[in-house]
């Protein structure tokens, strides 16, 4: 009887939990923000934008997010280097951009062509798109890609 | 044989006007012209419904912020009519969004929209001048992505309703006398309990049946399902069926 009782409570308790651990979620431990509260930071701090398309059930942004962004390198990197923003690519919530703009986040996604997860993009302090990773992510890819920006920013700002 | 049903079907598509005329598109016409510099507008409703023909009018509603707050607004014009109607505040005191409409008989529109985590609706009528009704809450619950269609007088509106962890579809019929609308029935519109987000719902009518469509994460991503109302008028419906590709993940 006392068996019954605690595995009902655990029931409901998994049943709770099970939506969430399936979501595709911003990877743990960054610091990812909302799209709108990124862009104000980015201007602030005039550093880039590193927008992460993801979407509810994606199944290859929580492969890049356990075998990619785990890495401690790729984390140092990203979190020293851009301010981070994390998208729903299909949600409705809504974000106001600096500019004023009232935006929901699956409209971002089709502004930005995030028309698949997971869809990486740097991004400058006005919201121009710099440079783009399409799909599952390795360690390398990521490391790679902040190489290339990186240099890119350096050259533009020692021409 | 083959030869002669696709030679059969070629001709048949030839002599369809549909296929033989091209789309001949006027000049565009600006709906709204007032907005000041920094105002953003927003055709955002639930199933794409911010346009409705009704007799010999076309009506629009959309969204706002030309006074800083997201606000819902509706113009209108008469078929032969080179502009737009001075558009018409149509939302409350607080923030608005994803407004929709549906044209009634006597020159009337139903607009519902959300405001303050709940949908309301209102009807107007612009036969002699604008008259507008009172706005209505649908429900106290909270509730968004507000859609609606009509059959006749009756008004059929569709709305994601927060029931626990999740939100459900709901659909509540009304009944339009003159500008005021009567609650008659409200129901879910899958009678099993939510086990994930059902958002966005939209319907149309098949044969005399009202289908209802919407998009759910009971998969744990997104899908759309519909469901076929069982008899006409009454609040119940088919047990939903995925109508979207099942190998998309």
């Amino acid at each position: 009887m006392k068996r019954r009782l605690l595995i009902y409570p655990l029931a409901v308790l998994l049943m709770q939990l099970l939506p969430v651990m399936a979501q595709a979620d911003a990877p743990e431990g960054y610091p990812f923000l909302p799209f709108d509260k990124a862009m104000e930071k980015s201007l602030t701090e005039n550093k880039p934008l590193f927008v992460y398309f993801g979407r509810y059930g994606c199944g290859y942004c929580e492969k890049t997010n356990k075998e990619a962004f785990v890495d401690p390198e790729v984390k140092r990197r990203y979190q020293d280097h851009y301010i981070l923003a994390y998208v729903d690519a299909e949600s409705g919530k809504r974000l106001r951009l600096p500019s004023g703009e009232r935006i929901q986040e699956r409209e971002l996604g089709t502004r930005y062509n995030a028309l698949v997860t997971p869809i990486f993009t740097f991004l400058d302090s006005s919201g121009k798109s710099l440079y783009r990773l399409v799909g599952v992510q390795r360690i390398e890819d990521l490391i790679e890609a902040d190489e290339r920006i990186q240099a890119a920013l350096s050259q533009a700002s020692n021409p | 044989m083959k030869r002669w049903l696709a030679a059969l079907l070629l001709a048949s598509l030839s002599l369809d006007p549909a296929v033989a005329q091209s789309w001949n598109f006027e000049q565009a016409i600006d709906v709204s012209s007032e907005l000041p510099e920094g105002a953003f507008q927003h055709l955002d409703a639930s199933g794409r419904r911010s346009i409705a023909v009704g007799e010999n009018t076309v009506g629009v509603v959309w969204e706002d912020d030309r006074d800083g707050t997201p606000r819902v607004y509706f113009a209108y014009k008469d078929f032969t009519a080179s502009q737009f109607s001075q558009a018409l505040r149509i939302s409350g005191a607080d923030e608005a969004y994803e407004p929709g409409l549906v044209a009634l008989s006597e020159q009337r529109y139903a607009l519902v929209w959300e405001e303050n985590g709940g949908i309301w609706i209102r009807l107007l009528s612009i036969q002699g001048g604008v008259e507008l009704g009172p706005a209505q809450r649908l429900d106290p619950a909270e509730s968004a992505q507000g859609s609606v269609v009509a059959d006749g007088d009756n008004l059929l509106v569709l709305r994601s309703e927060r029931d626990g962890s999740f939100t459900r579809i709901r659909l509540q019929t009304l009944r339009a006398n003159g500008l005021v609308t009567s609650r008659q029935t409200d129901c879910p519109v899958d009678a099993e309990a939510p086990t994930d987000d059902q958002l966005y719902p939209t319907a149309a009518w098949v044969q005399g049946r009202l289908v209802v469509a919407w998009e759910d994460r009971r998969p744990k991503h997104t899908i759309i399902m519909t469901a076929t109302q069982q008899e006409s008028g009454k609040c119940l419906f088919t047990p939903p069926r995925r109508t979207s590709e099942s190998s998309i993940s």
